[in-house]
């Protein structure tokens, strides 16, 4: 069997008979996807700048990037797709949103409840869904979320379906960053969590969890209970979908039941598909594209989710492994042309 | 031979020799399936990198300010959000078609100072999470004054107040926009709620009516309405049930049923208008054919719902509207609607507040001495005063300061209109209207 | 529970969610695969009807002919275009198939806002007549349209699966695909077919429910849930099970309500998939294959 850089396409013909492992290309390529993506992250945090508009769209794009890769580690890793995200940012929202409005406690906890709440309602959820798969799953975790912005907008203490808002501002141990700062922060975030995702991925541990898709019996000889691992996926999954939702609130100042919707949700499966499932760095890209897609073309009058749509669709149909999957291809590519043409000296 | 070059490798080079290698030998074919293959993946990776530079620079491109001509004088930009793409597109396209007009005829009887006022259109589909991007989208392209013509302009107030450009909230009847905090440079037409809850006490106690059940959808814009507008109702009757349906929901049979079996003297229905409402009082008309209905909703002003319902469905239906045909600037504005879109079109609410939107955003800019100076042009939104709206009841008028920033006068902007046979809202409702001082 | 109206509103509910099944039923009779795609398709049935009568001032039938060759049209497109390529391309994979049909779902929708605009149109009633008492209810002409209409159909559809050659193929090619294939049974025929038909069901069941409520350009989404969780319900052992399942939902949607509150049809529906799928995903009506 030959050992190849490729990570895993979600179309990809190989992917299903053969999981993939490197051992010194793995590390460079992770490596090099890191440094990619943490260039490119300086560079638009360098294109935002002080500019509000620029701003706005970094915000959303963080949101989204961060509930994609929410949904990308159970998706990609554990094959299973949940739709309940829109529940784990709301809760991550609503967890920010209740701290600042009806208690005094500093604001900076909701972000770390927010998680652990959704972390706990994700396992919950999964275990009661063990048995389910593909369009079981799907159609229950929707009518999960469903329930839940049903349950958010009926609720008193969430403030019903007008939501809440007017936050004090955030403030750690005494000190206020400004707006420039939190964006700066959302960066940073974003980058951190894609990093630590790609890590998980091609880690042992991430390599388990891949095979147990497709051979779960050989992962149980190896001593690793399939069941927990997939409801530690959805867990860490969940927690930083709720991440996405604590971003969006704080940001914005508010939060109401239909904030984060349903729409919302698939745009989030399909950034991974645009920017590349191979790595986890798809989702941040995939999300800036999504955002230039839906907020940023305003000769478009019509609506930015049908150029998505059909972009998705033409990607699958045509370029399965996404942006960065081709430019990684290309990449090895030229790199073969080089070393053709130097062997033939 | 295959077996030996199949050992494990860990570099690039591995496969390309084992493939060469098998393909020198066996089939020529694989070869040519490998080059096209790189070819194609070659190809594939310039265009992923193109378009990934191509949305970099239109990310880039689509910040660029707009421009001005040269040679005649530069024209004052006005950012409009206007919702064309969601359910309440039932009232915006009325509004944003009427705003165009009156700015045509603004820039035809010579624009603001001779400066033609320009409108550039941003559409945040009245998602609170867009709204402050396309706030900020429409400032980047210039816009000097903000028209919101959308559900719910409440979500933009923290922008504006940053962006220090005076806006409107053409058609909104939620007092948020106009309220602290944030409302420097925020302005409503409307109504407030409070006065809707006067109007409804005082018809109500006039006919009898001590009990009412409500019928609403669960659109964030109801709830924050009724937030406002129950409290106050509650001084005056009672609100035996309350009742919530999905406003995309196809059948409110289980919801009006519930509502019946509290026999409450009248119903209110509250929702955004559109197909929701009209589910609603079909329903109520069908299981309680004899209940007195009173709907919040802007369905009074929306002709092209009326269509949606059943012949007679609507009959009787006392709404909350602004039109009165009596109001001599109602009339006058009628006739240019008429002049423009055809003898059968029915004017609005939303027509007047669109035309007076314009109106009042001209005189500000022109007392200003031009509309390029934001923070001059929102002194003066606060100097006007006594402005003849284009609806509610004969005289009535708007007038706004540093302290006022919902334009409305008094009770009488509110005209309770009734539905007819021909489930058409052209009557006042004979029983009852709000007392008017008129000056 | 003895509102006639109440009774009423659930038959015509159960009705249209009954037909949406069945559009799915037949798609996974042929080729073992849940078509999303059948809300909007749906969706277009009605708003293109509409449409047409309303704002090109087509004639009726004319209108609704064009509106369920536009409907077939789109299913046949999935199939040959999206399904087809990316389930040869991911194998066992059920995933990227499903991600993709949800594309599709949102692409129709929003082309469907572009080309028939967002606002809600009133659906259109193909025969007028004078609405029946029953007792203090109303049964609407439409309402009973549905009704008739949607017997006839699972009348129809029973017998073609029974007796036609094509209806018989389409189960056994849905059972096994590389079966069917070994037999020299036309797989890729089958499918088409099996889309098609679907196509024309769903537009069938979105034109008579359309007047009910009216219809705009997003509905797809709700209405391509309705009718999956119609099928689940009933299962898919025999034709009639997608109308029990339909019928089963549409008695929930308007009798939960009633008792509960609104809220808890939410509610009720999620625990309800959560227990059905866990201990019964199946359906209610089990399938045993003779061997």
């Amino acid at each position: 069997m030959t050992m190849q850089t490729s990570g895993t396409s979600l179309l990809g013909a190989n992917l299903l008979s053969e999981p993939r492992f490197t051992a010194w290309p793995r590390g460079l390529q992770a490596n090099g996807n890191a440094a990619v993506g943490v260039i490119a992250a300086v560079l638009t945090l360098v294109w935002v700048g002080t500019n509000g508009y620029r701003q706005t769209l970094l915000v959303s794009a963080g949101t989204y990037a961060l509930i994609a890769l929410g949904m990308y580690v159970p998706f990609v890793l554990a094959g299973s797709l949940s739709l309940a995200y829109g529940a784990y940012a709301s809760i991550g929202g609503y967890a920010v949103a209740l701290i600042s409005t009806k208690t005094g406690l500093p604001l900076w906890l909701g972000w770390f409840i927010g998680p652990v709440i959704a972390a706990v309602v994700a396992v919950l959820l999964g275990m009661a869904t063990r048995r389910l798969s593909g369009f079981y799953l799907v159609a229950v975790t929707l009518l999960f979320s469903e329930a839940f912005q049903t349950y958010v907008a009926n609720a008193s203490y969430t403030g019903g379906a007008a939501g809440l808002s007017a936050f004090r501002p955030l403030d750690v141990f005494g000190w206020e960053p400004s707006f420039g700062v939190l964006i700066g922060a959302t960066g940073v975030l974003v980058v951190v969590i894609a990093f630590v995702v790609n890590r998980l991925r091609l880690s042992a541990w991430g390599v388990v969890v891949r095979g147990m898709r497709e051979a779960p019996a050989a992962v149980e000889a190896s001593g690793a209970r399939v069941p927990t691992l997939s409801l530690v996926a959805l867990a860490i999954g969940a927690a930083i979908g709720s991440l996405g939702g604590a971003l969006f609130t704080q940001m914005n100042g508010a939060i109401q039941p239909t904030t984060f919707t349903l729409d919302l949700v698939f745009l989030a499966i399909y950034m991974p598909i645009i920017g590349g499932t191979g790595t986890s760095w798809g989702a941040p890209l995939g999300a800036l594209i999504v955002v230039e897609l839906t907020l940023n073309l305003p000769s478009l009058h019509t609506s930015g989710t049908l150029l998505v749509a059909l972009g998705v669709l033409v990607i699958m149909l045509v370029a399965p492994r996404g942006v960065l999957g081709y430019l990684d291809l290309g990449r090895k590519e030229l790199v073969r042309l080089v070393r053709r043409t130097g062997d033939r000296k | 031979m295959n077996g030996v070059n199949q050992s494990t490798r860990t570099r690039h080079g591995g496969t390309e020799e084992r493939g060469d290698w098998v393909s020198i030998n066996v089939m020529g074919r694989r070869k040519s399936k490998r080059v096209v293959r790189r070819a194609a993946t070659v190809a594939g990776s310039i265009v992923a990198a193109t378009a990934l530079l191509a949305t970099g620079t239109a990310m880039v491109a689509g910040a660029a300010t707009g421009k001005t001509s040269k040679g005649s004088k530069s024209p004052i930009i006005v950012g409009e959000d206007w919702d064309s793409t969601s359910a309440n597109a039932a009232f915006t396209d009325v509004t944003a078609k009427t705003i165009q007009l009156a700015v045509n005829q603004v820039n035809k009887s010579g624009g603001v100072l001779g400066h033609p006022i320009k409108l550039v259109i941003g559409n945040d589909e009245s998602d609170p999470t867009k709204t402050p991007a396309v706030t900020q989208q429409l400032a980047n392209e210039g816009a000097k004054f903000l028209l919101y013509n959308n559900g719910l302009p409440a979500p933009a107030k923290p922008t504006v107040q940053k962006l220090g450009i005076p806006s409107i909230g053409v058609t909104a009847v939620i007092p948020t926009f106009a309220n602290p905090p944030d409302n420097t440079f925020t302005y409503l037409l409307s109504s407030p709620l409070s006065d809707w809850s006067q109007v409804l006490c005082g018809a109500w106690k006039k006919t009898g009516v001590k009990t009412v059940g409500v019928l609403r959808d669960n659109s964030t814009t109801t709830a924050s309405l009724d937030n406002v507008l129950f409290p106050t109702l509650k001084k005056c009757v009672t609100l035996v049930d309350v009742e919530t349906a999905p406003g995309t929901a196809s059948d409110v049979t289980a919801q009006v049923a519930r509502l019946k079996s509290h026999n409450p003297d009248a119903i209110l229905v509250a929702d955004l208008g559109g197909s929701f409402e009209i589910l609603a009082q079909e329903t109520v008309h069908q299981l309680m054919p004899t209940e007195t209905r009173y709907s919040l909703a802007t369905i009074v002003n929306e002709p092209t719902t009326w269509k949606l319902a059943s012949p007679g469905s609507l009959t009787g239906v006392i709404a909350i509207g602004s039109l009165n045909p009596n109001n001599p600037q109602t009339k006058k504005l009628k006739s240019v609607l008429v002049a423009n879109n055809g003898s059968s079109y029915a004017m609005t609410a939303f027509d007047a507040q669109a035309w007076d939107t314009i109106q009042l955003m001209k005189t500000a800019m022109a007392k200003a001495g031009g509309g390029n100076t934001t923070a001059k042009v929102n002194k003066q939104m606060q100097k006007i005063s006594s402005y003849l709206a284009s609806f509610g009841q004969p005289g009535y008028t708007l007038t706004y300061s540093a302290k006022k920033h919902a334009g409305a006068n008094g009770l009488c902007g509110i005209v309770l209109q009734q539905f007819d046979s021909q489930n058409k809202p052209s009557k006042a409702y004979a029983k009852y209207q709000p007392p008017c001082k008129t000056k | 529970m003895n509102d006639p109206q109440l009774w009423i509103s659930a038959l015509q509910l159960g009705c249209f969610f009954g037909l949406l099944a069945l559009s799915y039923w037949v798609v996974l009779s042929g080729t073992g695969f849940f078509n999303f795609a059948v809300g909007p398709y749906a969706m277009v049935g009605g708003l293109c009807t509409s449409w047409l009568v309303i704002d090109k001032e087509f004639e009726l039938w004319s209108a609704v002919v064009i509106a369920l060759v536009a409907a077939m049209a789109l299913a046949a497109v999935t199939e040959l275009v999206v399904v087809r390529p990316v389930q040869r391309r991911s194998g066992r994979n059920q995933l990227p198939a499903l991600v993709a049909v949800t594309a599709v779902l949102f692409a129709v929708e929003q082309l469907a806002g572009v080309i028939f605009g967002y606002t809600t149109l009133p659906g259109e009633e193909l025969f007028s007549f004078q609405s029946i008492q029953i007792g203090s209810a109303e049964l609407l002409p439409d309402a009973l349209e549905l009704i008739v209409v949607t017997v006839v159909v699972f009348v129809a559809m029973a017998v073609w699966v029974r007796v036609t050659r094509t209806g018989r193929l389409l189960r056994a090619v849905g059972d096994s695909r590389e079966a069917a294939a070994l037999l020299g049974l036309s797989v890729n025929r089958i499918r088409i077919i099996a889309f098609v038909l679907s196509g024309l069901l769903a537009g069938i069941a979105g034109l008579l429910f359309a007047p009910k409520a009216g219809v705009n350009s997003s509905a797809g989404l709700q209405w391509a849930l309705d009718g999956f969780l119609a099928l689940v319900i009933g299962g898919t052992a025999t034709v009639w099970a997608p109308l029990v399942g339909g019928l089963i939902l549409g008695v929930l949607q308007v009798f939960v309500p009633y008792y509960l509150g609104g809220p808890w049809l939410a509610y009720s529906l999620v625990i309800l998939a959560i227990v059905f799928f866990a201990f019964r995903p199946q359906g209610l009506f089990m399938r045993t294959i003779r061997v």
